[in-house]
C-alpha cells in the first residue's frame, strides 16, 4: 500500500480510538461532577459478600496457571506464523504447504506432550 | 491464480542440514516415546546416544565431501553455510552431546531425578549448537543461540528440589537473557549499518566499500562480541559461570561447559571472520584485550577457590582465554590452534566433570577441596583419571592440552604478538599451580590438620557401563591427541575459514 | 510529512515516561502495566513505519500474551502485593550512569549515521502477503527452527513446573 493511503487509513483508526476515549472520559467526568459524595468508614470498607474480609489481599496462585499461560503464548506465536502463510496460501507451491505442516506437527508434539503430562486436566 | 505467480520454494537441501535434522528428529522421537509409554529413562538415553552418533556420521560425511570436493556452499538462501568450519564444529558438537548423554544416566539415577525429557532437551540444545556452527545469517545465529540457551537454562535447574540448582537456573536465565538482548542490539545495529543480516553478503558490501555507516557497524560489532562473550564466559562477562557451574547438576555442567563454548566460539569466529573481516584491525585489539584478561582472570581467580566445581569453572574461563588467543592472533595457524584446542577442551572438561560427578556422591555433597584429601587411597582409579585430566588441562607434554596450547601459541608467535604470547605463558604457569594443587591434595595429603574432622568413610563409588565408556573415550582421546595430534591438526587447518 | 512526525514524538515521549516509571515504580504490578504501555508504544511505532503486521503481532503476542505471563509470574511469588522492601541493591546512581552513557552512545551513533539524511525512505507499507512470501522462501530455516525453540521451551517449562508427576512422587515415596 502506498504510504500516504496507509497513513490515511490509520488516521481513521486513530480518530475512532480518540472518539472512544473521549466518550469514556466524558461519562466518567460527568459522573464525577454530578455524583453526591459523602464518604464514611462503612462505605469505604471492602465488601466481600457481606462478610468481613479475612487475611491478606495477596494470594499466591498455583504454578498450573502459569503453564496454561505459557501454552497460550506458544500457540499464540504459532498462530502469528500461520497467518501470513494463510493469506497467500493459494499462490504458494506444495513445498510451502509441507513447510507449514512440519511447523504445525512439531508444535502438535508439544500439545500431545502437554496432554499426556496431564497439564490440561483440571483437578 | 496464474501458475507463473506461484513461488517456487527454495530447493530443499536436506543434505545441508542432515546432522541438525537427525538431532532434532531424535529429540522429537524421545518426546513421543515419553508420550506413548513411560519406560525407564535409560531407553531414552540409548536413543539419544544413537541419535548423536547418527548425526555425527552425517557430519563426518559432510566433512568428507566438503574437504575432498572442495565445494563449500551456502544453503537455504544463505541461512547456513556448508563448509569445513561448519562440518568440523558440527562434528565436535556431536562428540560433546554424546559424552553428555553417556555421563548423565548414572548420575540422574543416583540423584533420583532421571526423567527422559532430559535427553530430549539436551539434543534440542545440541541441535541449536549445530545450527550455530553452520549459521551464516545473523538471524540464524540468534535463533540457534536461543534454542541452545533455553534448553540449557532448564537443564541447569534440572534438580529442582535442590536450591543450588534452582539458583543456577535462575542466574543463568537472567544473565543469559540479558546477553541475548545485547547480542540482538548488535545484530540490529549491523543490519542498520549494512542493510543485510547475511554474513557473506555483508562481507561483499564491505569489499565494495559502499558502507555509509561505519559507526553503526563498529558499535554493532562491539555488542555482538559482548553478547557472545557472555556465552563463552570471557572475562569480564564471566560472572555467572562459577555460580552456575557450581549449582547445576554436574553432567549438565560438563555438557554446558563444552557445548555452549563450541557454539559461542563458532558464532564469534563466523561473524568476525566472514561478516566483519574488513574490520579486522578494529576487532583484533578488542579480542587481544579480552584474551589477556580472560586468561589471567580465570587462572588467578581459580587459585582462591576451595570448591572443585568452582575451580573447574574458573579453569574453563581460562581455557576460553586461550582459545580466544588463537582467534585474536588473526592468523590461520592461530585459528587452527583454537579449533584444535576446542576439541581437546571438550574431552578434558567432559571427562573431568564426569569424574567429579562420581566422586561427589549422592546429593553432590563432596565437592570441596578437603573432600579430595587422600583420594588416591580411597578411589585409586578415579583419582588417577582425574589427575590425568588435570595434568592435561595444565598442559603437561604428552597430553592433548599441551599440543593445544602449543598450536595456539604458534599462531600467536607467527603474528609477532609478543605481549599476548608472554601473558599466555604466564597464565599457563599460574593455572598449572591450582591443577597440581588438587593433585597434591589427592595424593600426598593424608594427614588432617589440627582441629579438623577426619574425612568420613564414604561409600565406594559404583560404576555404570555408560560412565565407563565415556571416561575411557575421554582419556583415550586426550592421550591420542597428545601423542598423535597431526590428523586433527590437519582437519582443523582445513576448517579455519581463512585461506 | 508532518503528521507522522508529530505522532512519533507523542508516542516516543509517552514511551519514555512509561519506561522511566517502569523501573522506578515500587509496585511490580504497576511495573507490568507500565511495560504494557511501552510495548503498545513500540507497536504504534511499527505501525508508523509501515510494518503493519509486525505492529499487530506486537499487540497480540506481547500485550496479549507476554504481559499476562508476567502477571502470572508475579502472582506465583509469595511477595506482598504492595511495596516490596529489602529487594534494593542501592545501585541507582551506577545504573543511571550506565543507562545515560549507553543512551548517549546509541543516540550519537544513530545521529551520525542517519541524522543528516533528509531523504524519505518509506514509500509504501509492507503487506502481509509480502511477509508470507519471504517467510516461506528465504526464511524457511529460521522459521522451522523457531518451532523447535517453542517446543523445547514448552517441554522445559512443563518439566520444571509440574510437581505432581504421579510416578515421580511414587519413586520418592519408596526412597524415604
Amino acid at each position: 500500500m502506498p504510504i500516504d493511503a496507509y497513513y490515511r487509513s490509520y488516521l481513521q483508526v486513530a480518530a475512532v480510538g480518540l472518539l472512544g476515549l473521549g466518550l469514556f472520559g466524558a461519562m466518567i467526568g460527568l459522573a464525577k461532577v454530578l455524583q453526591p459524595r459523602r464518604l464514611s468508614d462503612l462505605k469505604s470498607s471492602i465488601y466481600e459478600c457481606g462478610v468481613e474480609p479475612l487475611g491478606d489481599e495477596w494470594s499466591q496462585s498455583q504454578v498450573r496457571y502459569y503453564v496454561f499461560a505459557l501454552l497460550f503464548v506458544v500457540f499464540d506465536v504459532e498462530a502469528i506464523f500461520v497467518f501470513p502463510w494463510a493469506v497467500i496460501m493459494g499462490t504458494l507451491s506444495w513445498a510451502a504447504l509441507v513447510e507449514m505442516v512440519i511447523f504445525i506437527l512439531i508444535l502438535a508434539v508439544a500439545l500431545l506432550y502437554a496432554v499426556r503430562k496431564g497439564v490440561l486436566r483440571w483437578i | 491464480m496464474l501458475i507463473a505467480d506461484a513461488i517456487a520454494a527454495p530447493p530443499s537441501d536436506w543434505w545441508a542440514i542432515a546432522p541438525q535434522l537427525v538431532l532434532g528428529g531424535t529429540a522429537v522421537v524421545i518426546i513421543l516415546m515419553i508420550c506413548v509409554k513411560r519406560v525407564d529413562p535409560g531407553w531414552n538415553a540409548l536413543v539419544a546416544a544413537v541419535g548423536t552418533v547418527a548425526s555425527g556420521v552425517f557430519a563426518w560425511e559432510q566433512w568428507r565431501q566438503v574437504t575432498t570436493d572442495a565445494n563449500p556452499r551456502l544453503a537455504y538462501s544463505g541461512m547456513i553455510a556448508v563448509d569445513g568450519f561448519s562440518a568440523f564444529l558440527v562434528l565436535v558438537v556431536c562428540v560433546a552431546a554424546f559424552l553428555g548423554v553417556l555421563l548423565a544416566d548414572q548420575y540422574f539415577k543416583r540423584e533420583g531425578i532421571d526423567r527422559g525429557e532430559y535427553y530430549a532437551l539436551l539434543l534440542f540444545s545440541a541441535c541449536g549448537m549445530q545450527f550455530m556452527a553452520a549459521a551464516n545469517n545473523l538471524v540464524m545465529v540468534f535463533v540457534a543461540l536461543e534454542l541452545l540457551s533455553i534448553c540449557l537454562y532448564v537443564l541447569s535447574a534440572w534438580n529442582r528440589d535442590d536450591s543450588r540448582s534452582q539458583e543456577a537456573g535462575a542466574k543463568y536465565l537472567l544473565l543469559g537473557a540479558y546477553s541475548s538482548a545485547i547480542l540482538l542490539f548488535g545484530i540490529a545495529l549491523l543490519y542498520g549499518g549494512t542493510g543485510t543480516t547475511n554474513l557473506a553478503r555483508m562481507a561483499e558490501i564491505f569489499s565494495e566499500n559502499v558502507t555509509r555507516e561505519p559507526g553503526l557497524v563498529l558499535l554493532g560489532m562491539v555488542f555482538v562480541i559482548v553478547g557472545l562473550g557472555f556465552k563463552i564466559a570471557a572475562v569480564p562477562f564471566h560472572m555467572w559461570t562459577p555460580d552456575v557451574y557450581q549449582g547445576a547438576p554436574t553432567p549438565v555442567v560438563g555438557f554446558m561447559a563444552s557445548g555452549a563454548k563450541i557454539a559461542g566460539f563458532a558464532g564469534l569466529f563466523r561473524v568476525l571472520e566472514t561478516g566483519l573481516a574488513a574490520f579486522e584491525f578494529d576487532w583484533q585489539p578488542l579480542l587481544v584485550g579480552l584474551a589477556i584478561v580472560t586468561m589471567l582472570g580465570g587462572s588467578i581467580l581459580a587459585i582462591a577457590q576451595r570448591d572443585v566445581k568452582r575451580m573447574l569453572a574458573y579453569s574453563s574461563i581460562a581455557h576460553a582465554g586461550f582459545i580466544l588467543t588463537g582467534l585474536a592472533s588473526g592468523t590461520a595457524a592461530g585459528v587452527r590452534g583454537a579449533l584444535f584446542y576446542l576439541v581437546a577442551y571438550v574431552f578434558m572438561i567432559a571427562g573431568a566433570f564426569g569424574v567429579v560427578a562420581l566422586l561427589a556422591r549422592r546429593g553432590e555433597r563432596y565437592t570441596s577441596l578437603d573432600d579430595y584429601r587422600d583420594m588416591f587411597r580411597r578411589e585409586p582409579v578415579l583419582a588417577t583419571v582425574l589427575a590425568f585430566f588435570l595434568f592435561a588441562m595444565a598442559g603437561i607434554p604428552g597430553t592433548s592440552g599441551f599440543v593445544a596450547k602449543f598450536a595456539v601459541f604458534t599462531g600467536v608467535a607467527d603474528a609477532h604478538q609478543w605481549v599476548l604470547l608472554t601473558v599466555g605463558t604466564v597464565a599457563s604457569v599460574i593455572s598449572a599451580y591450582f591443577y597440581l594443587r588438587l593433585v597434591v591434595y589427592m595424593y600426598m595429603r593424608p594427614e588432617v590438620d589440627e582441629g579438623e574432622a577426619q574425612p568420613a568413610a564414604l561409600p565406594r563409588v559404583r560404576w555404570a557401563p555408560a560412565t565407563v565408556v565415556a571416561l575411557v573415550l575421554t582419556v583415550f582421546f586426550t592421550i591420542q591427541l597428545g601423542i598423535l595430534p597431526q590428523g586433527l591438526l590437519d582437519m582443523a587447518g582445513k576448517a579455519t575459514l581463512l585461506f | 510529512m508532518v503528521g507522522p512526525n508529530i505522532a512519533f514524538w507523542i508516542i516516543a515521549l509517552v514511551m519514555a515516561y512509561a519506561g522511566v516509571r517502569l523501573v522506578t515504580t515500587r509496585n511490580v504490578v504497576h511495573a507490568a502495566l507500565y511495560l504494557m504501555i511501552v510495548l503498545a508504544g513500540t507497536a504504534a511505532i511499527f505501525l508508523l513505519l509501515g510494518a503493519e503486521f509486525l505492529g499487530w503481532t506486537q499487540v497480540l503476542v506481547y500485550i496479549g500474551a507476554i504481559v499476562v505471563l508476567f502477571l502470572f509470574g508475579v502472582m506465583l511469588t509469595r511477595a506482598t502485593y504492595g511495596e516490596s522492601k529489602g529487594l534494593d541493591n542501592d545501585q541507582r546512581v551506577l545504573a543511571a550512569t550506565v543507562a545515560v552513557i549507553v543512551f548517549l552512545v546509541f543516540a550519537g551513533a544513530m545521529w551520525k549515521a542517519f541524522g543528516a539524511s533528509t531523504e524519505i525512505v518509506l514509500e509504501k507499507s509492507t503487506t502481509v502477503s509480502e511477509l508470507g512470501r519471504d517467510l516461506m522462501t528465504n526464511w524457511v530455516l529460521p522459521f522451522e527452527a523457531v518451532s523447535l525453540v517453542l517446543l523445547a521451551s514448552l517441554i522445559g517449562a512443563i518439566t520444571l513446573a509440574r510437581r505432581d508427576d504421579p510416578e515421580h512422587v511414587r519413586d520418592r515415596g519408596v526412597e524415604r
